[in-house]
């Protein structure tokens, strides 16, 4: 009896060993089954008191040339501070950078200002952006915030698992991630949403349930990456479209510049071809 | 002087203002002149930031200042060292916040209302033809005045914005140029050109 009672005990000492492993290596369920949801939100950010009305926007007044304020919207909520873990402050500076050089290039733009972490609050709203304002000096500031969801689930192949080498070997985790990116760029004074810009990432992949933490690290890395350079993309495009919009509809963006403008003398295309069709006839009649 | 020569004596410069390094140091720039930068009152015209802006402008300035050089020989050029600076003062005096200006339109404007101007004393069988010209610059002059808020076409840039001053002034400049006693003498006229082609006899208005 007492040489049964010595040979179990390793057996159900490893077996719950390997229980708890694989209880660790997944946040939910036996076999890594796992959700995680990470995001930032403009919305709480500019609007974090349900029980205020809403900030009616006037129409912006951009007095040219525009500084500009590069931003990531702080995670957590008014009162208290959750640091992301999906995506670190480096990562946040090279993307701001991104965004940034958008902006560089554009003529309209007088400077821009990577703004620090530390100089925005949770739900600080419009009255943190216009503390902004008065101590950057920006005029206009372009919010990043996003969005990612991480589903890894387990397949039939998981069965495999209780062969120990089978967590190894055969990749039995189906994992999504789904990230959205996007950039909102606001006129303070106006509190008036100018344009925005999102950029989006889908990966799908299996894992084996040893590495699956260190896949689903991966996919995120790789979704704000994608996302990150959709973003930059269609940010690119928006600035154009912006620009159109500015020029085409007056009625709902002011512009106006600050002293110190740069003024152009320009004659457009179809003054030269009206003056270049009445040379044309003037010679004619001249011949006749 | 053939017609060619003063036309490309007027337009090459622009070429060389598209340069940056160039068009930093001839820019028409307020702060610059008022520290004694003087020349670029004169220089700004020629200085262009796209090739679209220039290419506008000189069409415009090389084809109305080409006629003109064949019905007024020696006009061109005279017409534009004398009027850039009007333009200049015109910008100092009534837009004091236009820090930097560059571009030929205000001096093109002048050239076409110029040889308008001219022609109307020249051909008056044609005066209607040359109204109408007139009158098609005073149109786009009142609708750029018009316009709501500032607009960029041909720039592909929203902070230059199109100066209608410049037009303005450089019509001005045209009608001052007319009336002036350097339009009317025949001996300034001499001075800068011999003329091959046209009619040197036919007087101003």
């Amino acid at each position: 009896m007492e040489t049964k009672a010595v040979s179990h005990t390793p057996r159900f000492i490893a077996f719950a060993l390997l229980v708890l492993v694989l209880l660790l290596t997944g946040c939910v369920g036996p076999w890594g089954n796992r959700r995680h949801h990470e995001a930032t939100s403009v919305v709480q950010f500019l609007y974090p008191n349900k029980d205020l009305p809403f900030i009616q926007p006037q129409i912006p007044t951009l007095r040219l040339p525009l500084r500009v304020g590069v931003a990531f919207v702080p995670s957590g909520h008014r009162g208290g501070y959750m640091p992301n873990s999906g995506i670190n402050e480096a990562k946040k500076a090279e993307l701001m950078r991104q965004v940034a050089a958008q902006f560089k290039g554009q003529p309209f733009v007088q400077s821009i200002e990577l703004i620090p972490a530390t100089y925005l609050r949770p739900g600080g709203g419009f009255e943190n952006l216009d503390q902004l304002r008065a101590l950057m000096g920006i005029d206009v500031v372009a919010l990043i915030a996003y969005d990612q969801t991480q589903t890894s689930d387990s397949t039939e192949a998981s069965l495999a698992y209780w062969t120990i080498v089978g967590a190894y070997i055969v990749e039995g985790q189906r994992n999504t991630t789904y990230t959205l990116m996007e950039a909102v760029v606001y006129d303070i004074a106006s509190r008036s949403l100018l344009f925005r810009a999102p950029g989006t990432s889908a990966i799908k992949n299996h894992a084996t349930l040893v590495r699956n933490g260190y896949e689903l690290d991966k996919a995120s890395a790789q979704g704000l990456a994608e996302a990150s350079t959709q973003l930059t993309t269609n940010l690119a495009q928006e600035l154009e479209l912006f620009k159109v919009r500015v020029k085409e509809e007056p009625q709902n963006y002011r512009v106006e510049h600050k002293p110190g403008y740069t003024g152009g003398g320009a004659l457009d295309g179809s003054f030269a071809a009206l003056l270049a069709l009445f040379a044309a006839a003037a010679v004619l009649r001249s011949r006749r | 002087m053939k017609p060619v020569r003063p036309v490309l004596l007027a337009a090459a410069p622009a070429l060389l203002g598209l340069v940056p390094a160039v068009r930093e140091v001839l820019l028409y720039d307020r702060a610059a002149i008022l520290q004694g930068e003087w020349w670029r009152l004169w220089t700004g015209h020629w200085v262009h930031f796209t090739a679209p802006h220039l290419a506008w402008n000189l069409l415009v300035l090389a084809g109305a200042g080409w006629w003109l050089e064949r019905v007024r020989p020696g006009s061109l050029l005279r017409y534009l060292a004398a009027a850039a600076p009007m333009l200049g003062v015109s910008f100092l005096a009534g837009a004091p916040g236009m820090g930097t200006y560059g571009g030929l339109s205000g001096l093109a404007t002048g050239v076409v209302v110029l040889l308008a101007l001219v022609q109307l004393g020249r051909d008056r069988s044609a005066r209607a033809w040359w109204l109408g010209l007139l009158a098609l610059v005073a149109l786009k002059l009142a609708l750029d005045a018009a316009q709501p808020a500032p607009r960029f076409a041909s720039f592909g840039a929203l902070a230059v914005r199109p100066s209608t001053l410049a037009h303005a002034a450089g019509a001005a400049a045209a009608l001052i140029y007319v009336l002036s006693p350097l339009a009317r003498s025949r001996a300034a006229l001499r001075l800068a050109v011999r003329p091959s082609h046209s009619n040197p006899t036919a007087n101003l208005p």
